[in-house]
């Protein structure tokens, strides 16, 4: 890889054999990799068995442009001396516009990405995607869930009849 | 010369990787200049022209999508790495069911109570997932946002049996906030305490009971008593409209950070002050409206004590202050109680303060008391009804580090004097904004027949900002505007929102406002 830059690059590769090639920068944001460049600072191919390429290229493209917005925000702190509260508001702003973008996923993508972000330790992210998932769930009924899941109901009508008369306040919504 | 092939997927799913591999539509050599890559996500509907034309443009292009990638986003900034020799990845379809069983319990912690118990229907897995909800919160909107009833036993007795439900289910651990509002009193005191106890038990940190006042409800202190074995780590406590007896001897609360008592009208001062020796850990003490009080110590034994807040305190004759590291500080006082503090509070940054009425007491504490016992406070709000000259006396201390003052100035029945506000201006040295509000004036725009009055001058070098809301043009609010005008010698503005519309009519005609193109009147 001829790359001018000093920066040090890390290849992680996915379950499906696939290789990704990133800064040690971006490689750290997984605190499972962090960790294991702390305990083995030579390592530079990193397998990912859990991972498939789609969801690592999308984990990685989500660590990019945090840390793109990180090192802006950094630059521009360095540039004026301290920084200002208006342009850090905004920095942010655009960062949530970006993450709420990211977030445009159909549901079996984001539960890959769950569990990339659990599996790889990526705080930010797996926030995300679990706040994303719980929008998903907040305010629906029962058979709204599970249309917008594809969840088998594997109860019978007598467990479900069950769970209803334990709680009945709760779906007295959704009937 | 670094190579990047982009692939296109196969229109079906495909499990064998070899499939796909045959799928490459585009390969492309991208020259190495790192800055301008460009990463392109596209569902694989993607036409040849549409990637060459990114390819025209001189950048790279990767596509390393599945089918499921029904977006396209394009990373600006790829310089921090990128793809290469990306096949696309097996497809698998997860589910919400298939998620390990920690992180749907923290997807459902981040539910409303109710949306949390509506998952047990879902499937089997799910069926116990909602039981170790973190935030149980037993109000009427919470539990019955759609029902029509307003109220009454019907709802009562419906929340109590919910609650009581959502009690003997949950798993009894990690729940982190317990806050009940119902007008529940001691007639249904044994569905409180089953909620304390359990509060007690599953090792709840935050408890609120915001209860009704016409019979209060005891609450179960004993359940706290570490001499009963209490194992109760809560940190923060909420009560209203509940009786709080604290007996002889009880310890407890020690882990208590937070400690809001309102309406509490039998609570003891001796008792109070029993309570308040067992939290040493308090960082945050409101209390509003007690009763049956001489004197309440804030002592300085609580030092972790940053918030203090005491509101309505009308029974209180005298409050005492000694906690020593408050950063904020919130009072509310009436004519029959008084306030010490012994020593200076040098960390109070912010301070509120209100009276009922004005007075010269009241001008005295905060012209004398306040500069005094916060000698590093930063920001003033001040809410009084009316104002009078004789009331604050010149400079009696001085504000070393203020530099915001708000005043809520509210019309009292007498008369009332703005201009005497430039007192606390010229109290305060560093000053850098003021902002004045006047509420519920209403008088004749100043014609010129009564005196104007001009103070003797005194510079103000830091104030920048002036604001004004409602101005009503009396005499003596534009001889306080005239006094900034005169002295505040950095004004970069001075903001003046006129109550209705004849008033800034008469603003902006007033002979008596020099005209400035640091005021604006609106």
């Amino acid at each position: 890889m001829a790359r001018s830059s000093t920066e040090n690059m890390i290849t992680l590769m996915s379950s499906d054999g696939e290789e990704f090639m990133v800064t040690e920068k971006v490689a750290r944001e997984c605190t499972t990799i962090r960790n294991m460049l702390e305990d083995d600072c030579v390592i530079t191919n990193i397998p990912l068995p859990n991972v498939t390429s789609d969801i690592l290229s999308m984990v990685i493209e989500y660590c990019m442009e945090h840390v793109a917005a990180a090192e802006k925000a950094a630059a521009e702190t360095a540039e004026k001396g301290s920084s200002s509260a208006p342009a850090a508001a905004k920095a942010n702003k655009d960062l949530e516009e970006w993450d709420k973008a990211f977030m445009n996923v159909d549901v079996y993508t984001l539960c890959d990405l769950i569990l990339a972000a659990n599996y790889l330790n990526v705080s930010g992210l797996l926030d995300l995607t679990i706040q994303t998932a719980a929008n998903l769930i907040k305010g629906k009924s029962p058979e709204q869930i599970r249309k917008t899941f594809h969840i088998q109901n594997d109860l019978s009508l007598e467990e479900e009849e069950k769970i209803r008369s334990q709680t009945p306040w709760a779906f007295e919504k959704s009937e | 010369m670094a190579e990047t092939i982009v692939y296109r997927r196969k229109r079906k799913r495909s499990k064998n990787p070899s499939d796909i591999a045959e799928d490459v539509r585009f390969k492309t050599l991208s020259t190495d200049n790192g800055h301008e890559k460009m990463i392109v996500y596209k569902r694989r509907n993607i036409t040849k022209m549409q990637i060459e034309d990114h390819l025209e443009a001189g950048r790279e292009v990767i596509m390393p999508t599945g089918e499921r990638h029904e977006r396209e986003i394009i990373s600006a900034n790829g310089k921090h790495g990128q793809i290469i020799g990306h096949k696309g990845g097996t497809l698998r379809g997860t589910q919400l069911n298939d998620l390990p069983e920690d992180i749907l319990c923290s997807i459902i912690s981040r539910l409303p109570l109710g949306d949390a118990v509506r998952t047990s229907i879902l499937s089997t897995k799910l069926r116990r997932i909602w039981a170790s909800h973190p935030n149980l919160t037993f109000t009427k909107r919470a539990m019955f946002p759609k029902s029509k009833i307003k109220g009454g036993e019907q709802i009562k007795f419906a929340l109590i049996e919910g609650m009581h439900a959502v009690l003997k289910q949950h798993r009894g651990n990690g729940v982190e906030r317990i806050f009940l509002q119902a007008l529940l009193d001691q007639s249904t005191s044994s569905a409180l305490n089953t909620c304390v106890k359990f509060a007690v038990t599953s090792g709840t940190t935050s408890l609120s009971l915001l209860l009704s006042p016409e019979r209060p409800y005891c609450f179960p202190t004993y359940l706290f008593d570490l001499q009963n074995g209490s194992r109760s780590v809560l940190e923060e406590l909420y009560l209203k409209y509940v009786s709080l007896r604290i007996p002889a001897g009880f310890t407890g609360f020690k882990h208590l950070k937070r400690l809001n008592l309102d309406c509490m009208y039998d609570i003891v001062a001796d008792e109070l002050q029993a309570l308040l020796k067992n939290c040493l850990l308090l960082e945050v003490l409101c209390i509003n409206v007690v009763y049956k009080f001489d004197k309440l110590v804030i002592s300085q034994a609580l030092s972790h004590l940053k918030y203090l807040s005491l509101t309505a305190c009308l029974g209180v004759k005298t409050i005492e202050v000694a906690a020593a590291n408050v950063e904020r500080f919130e009072y509310e006082g009436s004519s029959d109680n008084s306030i010490v503090f012994p020593q200076p509070l040098k960390n109070v940054k912010y301070a509120s303060v209100q009276w009922g009425a004005f007075n010269s007491h009241v001008g005295e504490f905060v012209l004398s008391v306040l500069p005094r016992s916060f000698p590093g406070l930063e920001t003033l709000v001040w809410k009084t009804y009316g104002v009078e000259m004789d009331g604050l006396p010149n400079c009696l201390g001085r504000f070393q580090c203020l530099k915001s003052v708000h005043i809520e100035l509210c019309a009292p029945v007498l008369a009332c004097d703005v201009l005497s506000l430039a007192a606390l201006l010229d109290a305060a040295p560093s000053l850098e904004s003021f902002f004045l509000k006047l509420i519920g004036f209403i008088n004749v725009p100043y014609s010129g027949i009564e005196e104007f009055r001009r103070l003797p001058s005194s510079p103000h070098h830091h104030i920048k900002s002036v604001g004004i809301k409602e101005f009503t043009c009396s005499r003596d609010q534009i001889e306080l505007v005239e006094y900034i005008l005169e002295n505040a010698t950095a004004l970069e503005h001075m903001i003046i929102k006129t109550k209705i519309g004849c008033y800034k009519d008469a603003a902006i005609h007033s002979p008596y406002i020099k005209k400035d193109k640091r005021v604006v009147i609106l």
